[in-house]
């Protein structure tokens, strides 16, 4: 990371820890078929909600009132009510619901339906399907832009992102990324799609007016076997310098530069870390570890790990309020 | 009741097909699939004369050893590509090696090692070895030698056993085989493995708790190492085996993966090499760039001196998954994968061009 964006983040912390209120870490616990909630500052469980069979994709509201969870074995998202840590509400999703994105409006939730290659876009207060977009085999991560004018799925098996527009339903853009990719973000400036390929071992970097693939970004753990280098949860820091990549059955999330895309650097985390979490502030990233059933909190600052904390079996997603 | 079934393989290629159109369409590719069924008895090489001379030359066979062998030596097959995706054969990987051939599916000595990896892991060094009637099951136990040798095993006698078929109508193989297994697996020496070799599926079923003493079972049989099971369910392998199970009707065997595989080789090279002739996707495929995706936690790659896919193993118990080869402690392999069959220091793979 360049010295100068990490002194202006330093900065930015101090002035935020002043008026810190305790946030909740939702995690889901694929194995356990819950819903771990933890006080963000004690780092305790405040309750273990039980959701539908195995959950893996979560997303919190943009009014933080609600947790949208994917039951993926039982067709359904449960909806977790972030006040009083219950389940209040059930979305038909059609079949097997992996993961799902939320329009910035928080009007409408996409919905990646893995074993029936197809986007299903609801209305997330009625639960009625909007639309339906055929796209490749096992789509997986979504992620929308602010005007709601491009959305991308990747399809995991197809090894494709593919661009469409969530008014006519349209297939725009076919881009074909490195094998098996996982998870879609957009840069905070929504200049760039970046497309994290799990089997690939890179983070392809698109753009996101031409949706050519600019730039690969290849990583190599010292000691690590290159084929466990398995790229899966993307997360920028505020200001889009600086990016987290959590790298699965490696152990590690990288630290990359998000305009010069150089890696800066390795943290060791748990094992077959999925997805990442930031808190609303940008001081700590949450590393969720599939095999070792834990949490890594990261200080953003000095990159190091401070604590892991105990959560359900095979931990998968994360949706942080604040 | 376990169903009948008379495509094995076939439904895989099927199904493999549908997937790699699918997402071609999307890149404006399209495959066809030239279905070749030969009976039996029937004339192999006949069959293959007849595709190839139609001009089609990406192959994906079907084909037990010897008619591998006798269609990839026709003369038209010269510059032909031929996906193995059945045969498990060590000497189609050494002596009987072909430069027009590439495998799928592990071979026995892939396969004895990954389960001998397993065992010296374990400290259950002592194997007997107990072998069936058919050249593949002298074979594999051949592979199982091989595989004690190198991991610090030591097979302790070698027995073999030829089942009978309860022809007299009096004894049924149930019966025979409770009176049998127990004589055969009581030896002098001390083990702690029954390691069998039993490719037709003669007896081997039978053997766990017919062991004269208590004693665990690994091979084709107990603990197997396979490319494939239908109960797999990670890295996405769930998701492959209800996707063929839905169109099926049934589960995908490991030779339906064999040709499943062989169709996503095809599709990954065509993507990725932007190719479409044979020489150019052959070379593709032993370059440094293919990689194939194929729901083993990582992208499987030809080695040059065989021809034969790296992969992890499955080792699978009747049920479940109990461990997957290579150990992660494995040595000495340059690409951990080659610590499985022939690295290429034990090849006898020669004039593979």
């Amino acid at each position: 990371m360049p010295r100068k964006s990490l002194v202006t983040l330093v900065g930015l912390l101090t002035l935020a820890a002043g008026r810190l209120e305790a946030g909740t870490l939702f995690i889901s616990d694929e194995r356990d078929n819950t819903v771990t909630a933890l006080d963000a500052q004690t780092l305790q469980p405040l309750k273990v909600i039980p959701v539908g069979r195995r959950p893996r994709g979560l997303v919190i509201t943009p009014d933080y009132r609600e947790v949208l969870v994917c039951a993926g074995d039982d067709n359904r998202i449960d909806v977790i009510d972030t006040a009083t840590l219950t389940v209040t509400r059930k979305l038909d999703t059609g079949p097997d619901p992996e993961t799902l994105a939320l329009s910035p409006s928080g009007k409408t939730v996409y919905i990646a339906n893995e074993d029936d290659s197809m986007v299903t876009l609801l209305d997330r207060a009625t639960g009625k399907a909007l639309g339906h977009v055929a796209v490749g085999i096992e789509p997986e991560g979504i992620a929308v832009n602010t005007d709601e004018s491009v959305a991308v799925v990747v399809s995991e098996s197809s090894s494709m992102a593919h661009f469409f527009d969530p008014g006519s339903l349209k297939v725009t853009a076919n881009v074909l990324v490195d094998a098996r990719p996982r998870v879609v973000v957009f840069t905070p400036d929504e200049k760039y799609v970046w497309v994290a390929a799990e089997i690939g071992g890179t983070v392809a970097v698109i753009n996101a007016a031409t949706r050519e693939v600019e730039k690969k970004i290849a990583f190599a753990v010292p000691g690590v076997r290159k084929e466990f280098i398995q790229p899966e949860g993307i997360r920028f820091v505020k200001n889009g310098d600086v990016a987290f990549v959590a790298l699965g059955r490696a152990n590690h999330v990288a630290v990359v530069d998000a305009k010069t895309y150089a890696v800066k650097g390795y943290i060791q985390v748990g094992h077959r870390v999925w997805q990442l979490g930031l808190s609303p502030d940008g001081a700590k990233l949450y590393a969720v570890n599939g095999l070792t059933n834990d949490v890594s909190i990261i200080d953003v600052a000095s990159m190091k790990v401070e604590k892991s904390v105990p959560v359900g079996r095979l931990p998968w997603g994360i949706a942080v309020k604040p | 009741m376990d169903p009948v079934v008379a495509d094995y393989g076939l439904q895989g290629a099927q199904f493999g097909m549908q997937e790699i159109n699918r997402s071609g369409a999307f890149l404006g590719k399209r495959y066809t699939l030239v279905t070749s069924v030969v009976t039996a008895t029937g004339d192999v090489k006949a069959a293959a004369e007849k595709l190839l001379e139609a001009g089609d030359s990406l192959i994906i066979a079907d084909l037990e050893g010897p008619d591998l062998l006798a269609v990839a030596d026709l003369p038209r097959a010269r510059t032909a590509l031929i996906l193995d995706a059945r045969t498990s054969d060590d000497t189609l990987r050494q002596a009987d090696c072909r430069g027009n051939v590439f495998h799928l599916l592990p071979n026995w000595a892939m396969r004895a090692d990954a389960l001998g990896q397993y065992l010296a892991h374990k400290n259950w060094k002592r194997w007997l070895l107990l072998t069936g009637a058919t050249p593949a099951d002298r074979a594999y136990a051949a592979a199982v030698k091989r595989a004690a040798a190198k991991d610090g095993a030591s097979v302790v006698a070698t027995k073999s056993y030829e089942s009978g078929d309860g022809a007299d109508g009096t004894s049924g193989p149930r019966e025979q085989l409770q009176a049998q297994l127990p004589a055969v697996t009581h030896i002098p020496a001390a083990y702690d493995v029954v390691f069998v070799t039993d490719t037709s599926n003669a007896f081997g079923d039978y053997l766990l708790f017919n062991t004269w003493d208590p004693r665990l079972v690994a091979g084709t049989h107990g603990l197997t190492a396979v490319a494939w099971n239908s109960q797999f369910r990670e890295y996405a392998a769930r998701s492959v085996n209800y996707r063929f199970y839905q169109g099926a009707k049934r589960d995908m065997s490991e030779r339906d993966y064999g040709n499943w595989l062989a169709t996503a080789v095809i599709g990954e090279a065509v993507t990725r090499s932007g190719k479409l002739d044979t020489a150019s996707i052959k070379s593709y495929l032993l370059s440094d760039q293919f990689s194939v995706p194929a729901n083993k936690g990582e992208g499987l790659t030809f080695r040059h001196w065989d021809h034969q896919l790296r992969q992890p193993l499955l080792l699978f118990g009747p049920r479940m998954l109990v461990s997957m080869a290579p150990q992660p402690d494995t040595r000495g392999a340059q690409l951990a994968t080659d610590a499985l069959g022939f690295d290429q220091a034990q090849s006898e793979c020669r004039n593979m061009h």
